[in-house]
């Protein structure tokens, strides 16, 4: 058959036109196509922020490696490893210096209202080149030696007003609130306080030869994999030794996997997926297959397959682009009211915007081509039943 | 009118493919519903679990435990006081804390909670209260929460399970469940819980009144004549207090709101719009049909055949789908995440009262026009 070739594009402004015809249809297109954009924002910015409040503590610290128990699973996972391989790592060329972070579940009891909390207690060294977060560090040299404490500003209204030098308790022990700084673990505890190790193993009743997890800087210009291969050799099957990504990614990992949050947070991700593509698949073919006979009688009049696609292909996109912008702008919204109320950092980024139009815009097109699939395959007079 | 039933049936069965992807539609709007309320519901749930467990007619707790999971003790002259009021056959003590248990396997020590209580009169509803009696009468044994979180080792009765450096023999099962901060829980007898602890304070008092006291008159006296550092409540009022305490705690409780309050929206709006499509896609043919003389009611009742037929099946659909997502969020997060009479009630009625909605905002269209105008 000889196909007519008009204008090249011409079937932009045909498919502007035919959206364009009625607009309430054109409005309740949009919202059908935004709804589902605005659900897979939501979900995917609050499972990114949940993925990145996990490491946040590990983010504050600038380290090369990370050296942990073998049974190390999680931040707040209890498993522990004993001090001395921290001298056999140093012993290890390449490795400029060690750094002995430590953490344990505890609880906190303001001095005023006795009110008891959940605490994570952090116990950092004196070698305050590793911290990296501004705040921590300048906390860290101002903190007086000697059950001083800093919390963080984030926790729970429970911790009492946190003022400088008022006083609180740790697993029973008097402490002195020396400083602030902002980090908010929430889904491990009420909140945060940070100690000298000198003070830890006091405070968290533990033995101050055991560690939670190290870190590590190497010497300018030193091979990261060899620095790790020697290392595993040098250190014994009770630790393993992780890069920065590695260790930060396997962080992020399990609370996705394993952690009941984490779990329901993705799971939300799938299903927004799902109900998404569904959505879209649903209100993009019904717009198409509204037009199925104007679509049957240009192919009718020898307009190629190729054109008539290119018209559904072109209002499926202009719809996708035209509800995405309202729907991100939502979407930014609710979350800086989340992020305001949690402090969760769902905050919009340019990926999140690429993701998901990276997923809506395929599956409008898709919708689109399968709906006009018949036109294809059919001859004209048979689409007028 | 003789006849018109079934029609609104083999009009939707017309265009196979469309049915499908339309009963797909309102069944991922369904799920979406159910998943997000499921969530919630399984958190606020496994958060409150111990006010579900309580056997007692009244439970008192210190006055700054605002919610079950902030462990202030109770003074234990409390408990003793309370017991001494009219009305107050007996006050049981539940003490609660958190011990590192050792895995034998990796030599990790992780935390798990404990309760403890009087074997003679188990205030919970864990298990078959004679046995766990007569278990925890034993000194030095324990219980293990079956329903734990496969993290602290495998035990089995008669094993020996090292509790903060001291051993301890495990006698046995009970069924409490996690919530989402704690992973595992080991009860023993309140003996051998103040053995190892001496002084320890309550956390919680299961209060058994009198056969034929109020509990309402019970708890004013009671509040009357104590000091006013505790706090008395009935199980029920305990289990909602905790239930708008975790909704308002950020983020945890705020979050899965959120994702509730959006998922029954986005549900609803889509089971709405799906509805509006199929029914203005044959608004010709309602058109022919009213020219044609049928009446406005008879068109009504095809519409409102579609929206039901459309809303259930796409019910049953997402119902199906929901379980088995609901299926796999309990297995992998061990928490009590289950289909409810409720949720299901709620959801089936939105979807349908949304598909129905939308069919008769769309038959309006079919009802004003003049058949002639919508050629």
């Amino acid at each position: 058959m000889d196909a007519v070739e008009p204008r090249n594009w011409s079937c932009l402004f045909v498919a502007l036109a035919n959206l364009l015809q009625h607009r309430t249809r054109l409005f309740v297109a949009l919202i059908g196509t935004g709804v589902p954009i605005v659900l897979v924002c939501l979900q995917l910015a609050v499972l990114d922020a949940a993925r990145e409040e996990v490491t946040r503590l590990y983010n504050d610290f600038g380290f090369d490696l990370a050296l942990v128990p073998s049974a190390y699973q999680f931040l707040n996972g209890g498993a522990t490893f004993d001090r001395v391989r921290f001298t056999q790592a140093r012993a290890v060329d390449g490795v400029a210096a060690t750094f002995s972070l430590n953490v344990r579940a505890s609880n906190w009891t303001e001095d005023a209202t006795k009110r008891l909390s959940t605490l994570l207690l952090i116990g950092v060294d004196d070698d305050f080149s590793f911290v990296r977060d501004p705040e921590i560090r300048s906390g860290l040299q101002q903190l007086p030696t000697g059950r001083s404490v800093l919390v963080d500003d984030y926790s729970s209204s429970d911790y009492g007003p946190l003022a400088t030098g008022s006083a609180a308790a740790i697993s029973g022990e008097m402490v002195e609130i020396a400083g602030r700084f902002r980090l908010g673990l929430f889904f491990y505890a009420d909140g945060s306080a940070i100690v000298r190790n000198t003070d830890f193993a006091t405070l968290a009743k533990r033995d101050a030869r055991q560690t939670s997890v190290g870190l590590m800087r190497l010497e300018p210009g030193a091979n990261r994999a060899a620095v790790m291969d020697s290392l595993a050799r040098v250190l014994p099957a009770d630790v393993r030794v992780l890069t920065r990504d590695a260790f930060i990614d396997q962080e992020q990992a399990f609370f996705i996997s394993t952690k009941p949050i984490g779990i329901m947070l993705a799971i939300s991700v799938w299903i927004a997926f799902i109900a998404g593509s569904v959505i879209l698949l649903q209100v993009i073919s019904a717009d198409v297959i509204n037009r199925i006979k104007e679509f049957a009688t240009l192919k009718a009049m020898g307009f190629s397959p190729l054109y008539v696609f290119g018209i559904g292909a072109f209002e499926a996109a202009m719809l996708a682009f035209g509800a995405f912008v309202p729907a991100f702008l939502a979407a930014a919204i609710i979350l800086f009211g989340i992020e305001k109320a949690t402090h969760l950092p769902t905050v919009v980024t340019p990926r999140l915007a690429v993701t998901v139009l990276a997923i809506a815009l395929p599956m409008c097109l898709l919708s689109a081509v399968v709906a006009l699939r018949r036109i294809a395959r059919a001859a004209p007079a048979e689409l007028y039943r | 009118m003789i006849g018109g039933f079934g029609l609104g049936i083999r009009l939707l069965a017309f265009g196979r493919t469309r049915l499908l992807i339309a009963f797909s539609a309102i069944a991922v709007a369904v799920v979406i519903m159910f998943v997000q309320l499921g969530l919630l519901l399984g958190i606020l749930d496994s958060q409150a679990m111990i006010a579900n467990l309580v056997k007692g007619d009244l439970v008192v707790m210190s006055r700054s435990r605002t919610n079950l999971h902030k462990w202030n003790d109770l003074d234990r002259i409390r408990l003793s006081q309370i017991a001494s009021q009219p009305g107050v056959e007996r006050v049981i003590p539940v003490y609660q804390s958190t011990m590192g248990i050792l895995d034998p396997k990796d030599r990790v020590i992780r935390r798990i909670v404990i309760m403890a209580f009087p074997p003679s009169d188990v205030p919970l509803a864990i298990g078959d209260a004679d046995e766990i009696g007569r278990a925890l009468q034993l000194p030095d044994t324990v219980l293990y929460d079956r329903r734990s979180r496969p993290i602290f080792g495998a035990f089995d009765v008669g094993d020996d399970v090292e509790l903060d450096g001291a051993l301890y023999r495990v006698a046995g099962f009970v069924d409490i469940g996690p919530d989402i901060v704690n992973d595992g829980i080991m009860v023993m007898g309140d003996g051998t819980w103040l053995a190892g602890h001496p002084g320890a304070q309550p956390i919680m008092g299961a209060i058994r009144l009198t056969p034929g006291v109020a509990a309402e008159r019970a708890k004013e006296r009671i509040l009357a004549a104590l000091p006013d550092d505790i706090s008395v409540f009935t199980p029920q009022e305990v289990r909602s207090r905790e239930i708008s305490f975790t909704l308002r705690s950020a983020p945890i409780g705020l979050l899965f709101g959120i994702g509730m309050l959006s998922g029954l929206v986005i549900g609803s709006v889509t089971c709405y719009q799906i509805l509006f499509i199929e029914i203005m896609d044959r608004i010709k043919q309602y058109a022919m049909l009213k020219a044609m003389g049928f009446s406005d009611a008879f068109l009504r009742r095809i519409i409102l055949e579609q929206s039901i037929l459309l809303s259930c099946g796409g019910f049953a659909l997402g119902f199906v789908a929901a379980w088995a997502v609901y299926a796999y969020v309990a297995k992998a997060t061990f928490l009590a995440v289950q289909l409810s009479v409720f949720s299901t009630a709620l959801i089936l009625a939105l979807a349908t009262v949304m598909s129905v909605t939308a069919g008769l905002i769309a038959l309006r269209r079919v009802a004003a026009a003049d058949p002639a105008e919508l050629y």
